[in-house]
């Protein structure tokens, strides 16, 4: 009962100090009845360049997860407990700490200083972030393949490398494969978002078109995002059920 | 009485510094021989396996290669790559297909960077594909292991550790998964390749009433230690229940 009541103290408390008790703000609640009737209808004129954004927005989250899953396949392996020496496999699951703890917004805040505006800055993002996080996901896979197989492989006087290839890669591709689509999902998601600060794709359209009030134009991004999103999920989901379960 | 394949001499082996799973194990396989390790489930049968393959080191005592000790370095080497071993769940690859398995048998013998690739000299595919007709897997040859049955995957097991071309095979709780026909139908494999090629090979299990009649020797391991060595036309059923 204790706990009930501290759990809703704290819960009111978070609410309070973030301004939903606040009578001022409170009452801006109604502007979003005439924001929304700014954005109807969808403006279909701006559809071309809704369509070349969310191109190159894709584009960003192909290279991206790309170029990530292959470092991460490589830091994973250097990370992996079958394979690489405790000192070394300590280093690297450090370093791959390290890129996680930083959000991809933030690292494209960073590649936007050191590339310029654009895609490329994207890309740079969303691959480091994926190296964050397909480096664990894929090290913890290698990680739990069967000691058996790999005992059983290399019992026949193969290399570590060998055992690799023969052993752990096999055994969790379909975990492998699983994650980078879900991870390529989520980078179609990452890269809207890192165009919000200059990183290039669809995000730097969104923000040009909310500078400069075009709301109309704004719905037509959000429901071109919204459909390519759920055919995405839909694909995904497919493709997952028809090789991996 | 020929030169021993391999022998354990006085072997103990510990995980944890007050119990002992194996006390005092002394025991030899030779040429062309089927020995069978009885004993009840912690009896320390896997460790006496992991042992003899050079998979564990022993505390104490030694186990000999072809009367040299697996302490030396190349004596393990070369005893590593000479001796089959099957673990319990067979330890097949199960989204490769019948033929990669049995060529994970030859990775020693091929070159790391062609083996990476997939890329193996034709004579080994070829012997690869002799060994899958030799257990009854050809039209099974480019199927994934994951779709075959528990015998299947067992035979597929057999055929990757006889592609190292051991001179004897070490295999882990190998029938106890199996019905009892299909048990027969793999122990007939290993009586030929002793038979036709003295291939030895050393089984453990728990099952008593179908693996004796297939092993030439039979040894009890009790709570880590031998508690009956007997050749297997001598042995009866009562006597290793006794033991165990």
């Amino acid at each position: 009962m204790k706990w009930r009541i501290a759990l809703l103290g704290l819960f009111l408390f978070s609410l309070w100090q973030t301004g939903f008790f606040d009578p001022v703000k409170l009452s801006k609640a109604g502007n979003i009845i005439p924001f929304l009737a700014r954005m109807l209808p969808p403006d279909p004129s701006i559809l071309p360049t809704v369509l070349s954004a969310m191109y190159e927005t894709i584009i960003m989250a192909v290279a991206g997860t790309m170029i990530g899953g292959g470092v991460a396949l490589t830091l994973a392996t250097l990370s992996a407990r079958q394979i690489s020496p405790k000192p070394l496999r300590a280093t690297f699951r450090a370093i791959l700490a390290l890129i996680r703890t930083i959000p991809a917004i933030l690292w494209a805040l960073i590649f936007v200083v050191i590339v310029g505006f654009g895609p490329l800055a994207g890309v740079l993002a969303i691959s480091l972030y994926t190296v964050g996080y397909l480096g664990k996901l894929f090290y913890e896979a290698f990680d739990s393949v069967s000691g058996e197989v790999i005992e059983a492989v290399k019992g026949v006087g193969s290399t570590k490398l060998q055992q690799l290839r023969y052993a752990i890669l096999p055994e969790s591709a379909n975990y492998l494969v699983s994650q980078t689509l879900f991870i390529f999902e989520y980078n179609v998601r990452a890269s809207s978002i890192v165009g919000l600060v200059g990183a290039g794709g669809i995000g730097y359209l969104v923000i040009a078109l909310v500078q400069s009030l075009q709301y109309s134009g704004l719905l037509t991004t959000i429901l071109v995002m919204l459909a390519f999103v759920l055919s995405l999920d839909a694909l995904s989901s497919k493709i997952r059920a028809r090789f991996f379960t | 009485m020929s030169q021993p394949l391999i022998e354990a001499r006085r072997v103990w082996y510990t995980y944890r510094p007050d119990s002992y799973v194996l006390r005092d194990v002394s025991l030899s396989i030779e040429p062309g021989k089927i020995l069978m390790i009885f004993g009840r489930s912690g009896a320390g049968k896997t460790t006496l396996l992991k042992i003899l393959k050079g998979i564990l080191k022993p505390t104490r005592g030694d186990v000999l290669y072809m009367g040299l000790p697996l302490s030396s370095t190349e004596i393990a080497k070369t005893a590593f790559r000479s001796v089959g071993y099957i673990p319990q769940g067979f330890g097949v690859v199960s989204n490769m297909t019948v033929l990669e398995n049995v060529l994970v048998g030859a990775l020693a013998r091929v070159p790391v960077l062609h083996s990476i690739i997939g890329s193996f000299p034709e004579e080994e595919v070829k012997r690869a594909e002799s060994l899958i007709r030799q257990m009854s897997l050809a039209e099974y040859r480019d199927v994934k292991v994951s779709q075959l049955s528990g015998g299947q995957r067992q035979r597929v097991s057999i055929a990757r550790a006889l592609m190292q071309d051991p001179k004897i095979i070490l295999a882990d709780e190998f029938v106890s998964q199996l019905d009892p026909i299909t048990a027969t139908e793999v122990l007939d494999i290993f009586r030929r390749l002793a038979n036709e090629r003295g291939i030895s090979t050393v089984i453990t299990t728990h099952d008593i009433h179908l693996a004796s009649r297939y092993s030439d020797e039979v040894v009890v391991l009790r709570r880590g230690a031998i508690s009956y060595v007997g050749r297997s036309a001598e042995t009866t059923v009562e006597e290793i229940v006794r033991a165990m």
